[in-house]
């Protein structure tokens, strides 16, 4: 942001006096308040950081309190939890939040990380915010998983089991690597534990990225649809009110899900088979992560040949490994110079066929490993990477773009008056 | 982006209202600022609306989270203690558990019935005489929670080995509350008299404490 | 050749190549050969759920607490002979209507002794269940199965399997005689020893024999008449009952939270166009 926002101007004694010794109040204004100033043509989707943020936030305080009851032992956790839920005041309402929750940060995310795709967030000069964002991405991803493992049912455990072996694929140490994560030959009594305190702490960790995050944001300012940037005052306005009004009422439908979820159907992400308590003798005849995961599981088993002398075993966690990187690499993959979609068309149309894709993915992820789900799951994998890979590089030697206005102010007003 | 020279230049955000390049667009945003809260009365009622419905959801949302912190259900719910006191001797102490907390008791001899009967009334601190803190007729058997009433420690006393304190009944190493051989509080910090449990005796050697 | 690097850059090639290997991989395996898929022939014979209504289904249903005492009265003397109910303890009968003189009754009779410590010897003891030790079975191991392949515990079961209610309403009132094709035309499907058919149960074999044998194999203390499916109805909603005691109270408060949510976003969203209106 090159325009220059009101300062904070404390208005009385106690104000100034605080202000002297502890900026509180002006840090406030300066990333939420007035004096932050943001593109005053956002769409609702660029409320979705938010609404991610909310989620956090519900996961952090829930967790803590089922943290106060949970125990992290591979004969008591699976018990402990339905104590939690039948015996802990309202702990039936703080576990159901904290397993819709869970999915409903991932749905956040996902948008949040779409729409930075499709309007081009990650070009210059917000790449820096955009490598946190995939850094807090993966931090998720890690998270959830342990949390998942923590339920110690049937599918918690066999996630484990699965989940570590990705590890043995490491030449030579692999096996090592995999008994040294699990401290055992399978998950036992200190992998839940072990999972317990990285769950526990993770989060924090994450609540610290999201700060890098969103100080790198507000170094370069907000983008904005046109993926022009705003250079004059008339195209901005202040964060307060305007758009905490506007998150106000992202958080109120975002609530109203989250609490249509969890009262009347708490379960609709979960598998019955995770009510089954851990049994490290007999695996689910079709095992399955949840929801977000899908599509990189699709990915993992959509690599089914031995190729170049690399075990397909390899081939499956390079390639799922790949396909979390490259969101990495984007700012360098795309090096178009105009960078919303909207100006894009030829982009628009493989981005298009891109989050068909993902879903795609997503469908064959949730399917047993069967036919004709592996060979679908091969075609989408392949177009997964020909997009960030391929795709992506190419298309600027060659796509004729639309002209791009010379200010937001004048693009929105082409916009009202098509 | 003439802004951006300028603010290369002052890094202090307070100097860049005095700096004439960017006078303009300051001035522009404050008014628009303006322009925007003047309309919005602060004692507008939707507004007043939004925040306390707001307030009263984050209050809402609070409880659970308080609640959850109570004594689960299944720990509330714990069931009675039955002893059976046929073996315990006179003078002899016994420690039960109940709700998680150690419970003394105790056969009276007749000399610490004696004992505990001479003593005025006037003389206590919490003042309770050895009738009141028995069952009718079951004076010799006095249960009380092992429980300090002082901060929680638990009494020495019941072996024969610790010390019963100048009282002859219980003696708090923590702080040194000493407790007479009624239970009752004679010295030291302790405010009132060690807790007597709820208990019935459901046959002559069978009392159900809770 | 030279000029086309130049132009794409250094990294992007790099990437280039390793997504155009990527999709290689991929594509070989694509166009492997597969193996003929094998349809699973017991798949033919899977029937899909009987359709079962309880009171406590849709949003503002309630259990009924007779259905589950009655339902209970199914387990005790049907189920548990196998079956335990882990989650739930004596004293959670009293949710049901149950007294504290009839709870006492039940856990004073139920099968499974407890481990303890006699506290006045110190010597090991099984003593009879308190209302808070936990509704087990027979087969009850607190370590868990360790492999042992045992009735499954029941408190759950409701959540712990695809169909719910419904599915456990059919698997007890599914079981019929194999029908005459199977021996026929898929002897591998013959229902071993020791098993029986029942189209409900995946794979079509199941080693629990029929439960629900005959009217009034059960008295119902409200008179209601036991047939099989009446039977089989009221231990399904307890079974419900079981899985999620919290059923009413979280639909209860989750109307109340939806009633207040909507306010609440209603009247932001008027506050925001407020704002927005004045620019």
């Amino acid at each position: 942001m090159k325009l220059s926002p009101p300062p904070y101007q404390p208005k009385n004694a106690f104000t100034r006096w605080l202000d002297d010794r502890l900026p509180v109040i002006r840090l406030w204004h300066d990333v939420m308040g007035k004096g932050y100033l943001v593109p005053r043509n956002l769409n609702w989707l660029w409320n979705f950081g938010v609404l991610a943020g909310i989620a956090l936030t519900i996961q952090i305080i829930t967790g803590l309190a089922l943290a106060m009851h949970y125990v992290a032992s591979s004969n008591e956790a699976f018990n402990s939890i339905e104590a939690i839920m039948r015996y802990v005041g309202f702990g039936w309402l703080i576990r159901y939040g904290h397993m819709v929750g869970a999915s409903l940060f991932f749905a956040a995310l996902y948008i949040h990380m779409f729409r930075g795709v499709y309007y081009g967030s990650y070009k210059a000069p917000r790449e820096v915010v955009w490598l946190i964002g995939v850094l807090l991405f993966m931090l998720a991803m890690a998270t959830a998983f342990l949390g998942y493992s923590l339920v110690w049912g049937q599918m918690s455990y066999w996630a484990a089991q699965v989940i570590t072996g990705l590890f043995s694929v490491v030449p030579f140490v692999g096996e090592k690597i995999r008994i040294w994560v699990l401290g055992g030959f399978a998950p036992n009594a200190a992998t839940v534990n072990r999972f317990f305190v990285l769950h526990f702490t993770l989060p924090f960790v994450i609540l610290a990225v999201v700060g890098l995050h969103v100080w790198a944001l507000h170094r370069q300012g907000s983008g904005n649809p046109t993926g022009i940037e705003v250079k004059k005052a008339e195209e901005v306005v202040p964060m307060q009110p305007y758009y905490i009004a506007k998150d106000l009422v992202a958080i109120g439908v975002f609530l109203l899900i989250f609490c249509s979820l969890v009262f009347f159907y708490p379960n609709i992400f979960t598998d019955p088979d995770n009510y089954i308590p851990a049994n490290p003798f007999s695996t689910p005849a079709h095992i399955k992560p949840e929801w977000y995961f899908w599509p990189f599981y699709a990915v993992l088993r959509s690599f089914t040949v031995n190729f170049m002398g690399i075990p397909a075993k390899l081939w499956g966690v390079l390639g799922m490994g790949l396909s979390v990187l490259v969101w990495g690499l984007l700012p360098w993959l795309d090096n178009s110079p105009v960078r919303s979609g909207r100006y894009r068309p030829v982009f628009r149309c493989f981005f298009l066929l891109f989050m068909a894709d993902i879903l795609l993915l997503g469908f064959c992820g949730k399917q047993p490993a069967e036919e004709p789900w592996i060979r679908l799951g091969q075609w989408a994998s392949l177009y997964y990477f020909a997009f960030f890979l391929v795709i992506l590089p190419i298309l600027p030697l060659v796509e004729k773009t639309k002209a791009v206005p010379s200010s937001v102010e004048e693009a929105e007003k082409k916009r009202t008056d098509a | 982006m003439k802004n951006s020279e300028a603010k290369n230049g002052k890094g202090d955000m307070s100097k860049d209202v005095e700096g004439h390049a960017f006078k303009k667009p300051q001035a522009d945003l404050s008014e628009q600022t303006d322009k925007a809260l003047s309309g919005l009365d602060r004692r507008d009622f939707l507004n007043v609306a939004a925040v306390g419905i707001a307030g009263m959801g984050v209050c809402g949302a609070a409880i659970p989270f308080i609640a959850q912190m109570n004594p689960s259900k299944d720990v509330s719910e714990q069931s009675k203690t039955e002893v059976d006191i046929s073996t315990i001797q006179p003078g002899q102490t016994v420690k039960v558990v109940w709700r998680d907390q150690p419970v003394f008791i105790r056969h009276l001899t007749e000399q610490e019935i004696t004992e505990a009967n001479a003593v005025a009334l006037s003389d206590l601190r919490d003042p309770e005489t050895l009738e009141q803190r028995t069952k009718a007729g079951k004076t010799n058997w006095l249960v009380t929670m092992a429980v300090c009433t002082h901060l929680g420690c638990i009494p020495q006393g019941s072996n024969s080995s610790e010390p019963r304190g100048e009282y002859g009944g219980y003696i708090c190493s923590c702080h040194g509350s000493a407790f007479d051989t009624a239970g009752r509080i004679r010295r030291g910090p302790a405010p009132t008299n060690l807790v007597v449990p709820p208990y019935r005796f459901i046959s002559p050697s069978v009392i159900s404490i809770g | 050749m030279l000029n086309l690097v130049r132009r794409i850059g250094f990294i992007r090639l790099v990437c280039l190549l390793a997504g155009l290997a990527m999709c290689f991989v991929l594509l070989w395996g694509a166009f492997q050969p597969r193996a003929k898929q094998e349809i699973d022939p017991a798949a033919r014979y899977q029937k899909p759920l009987k359709s079962l209504k309880l009171p406590s289904d849709g949003l503002t249903g309630h259990f009924d607490k007779k259905q589950l005492r009655r339902g209970f009265t199914v387990f005790q003397a049907v189920c548990a002979s196998c079956h335990g109910a882990n989650q739930l303890r004596f004293q959670d009968l009293a949710e049901i209507g149950y007294s504290k003189a009839e709870i006492d009754g039940i856990r004073q009779e139920w099968i499974n002794r407890i481990p303890d410590v006699d506290p006045n010897t110190g010597e090991a003891l099984m003593r009879q269940p308190n209302r808070n030790d936990r509704i087990t079975g027979p087969y009850y191991n607190p370590l868990g199965s360790q492999g042992i392949v045992t009735a499954p515990d029941l408190s759950l079961i409701t959540k712990a399997r695809k169909g719910g209610a419904a599915y456990v309403y059919s698997l007890l009132t599914g079981y019929e005689s194999e029908p005459k094709e199977i021996a026929e035309r898929y002897p591998q499907l013959k229902t071993p020893e020791g098993n029986f058919y029942n189209p409900y149960f995946k794979g079509l074999h199941i080693a629990m024999p029929v439960a629900l044998l005959s009217e009034n194999q059960v008295n119902y203390e409200d008179g209601t008449k036991a047939s099989t499916d009446q039977m089989a109805k009221d231990v399904t909603a307890f079974l419900a009952w079981s899985a999620e005691p919290e059923l009413e109270n979280r639909h209860r408060i989750g109307i109340g939270v939806i009633a207040f949510l909507l306010v609440a976003t209603g009247l932001s969203v008027v506050c925001c166009y407020r704002i927005w209106r004045k620019l």
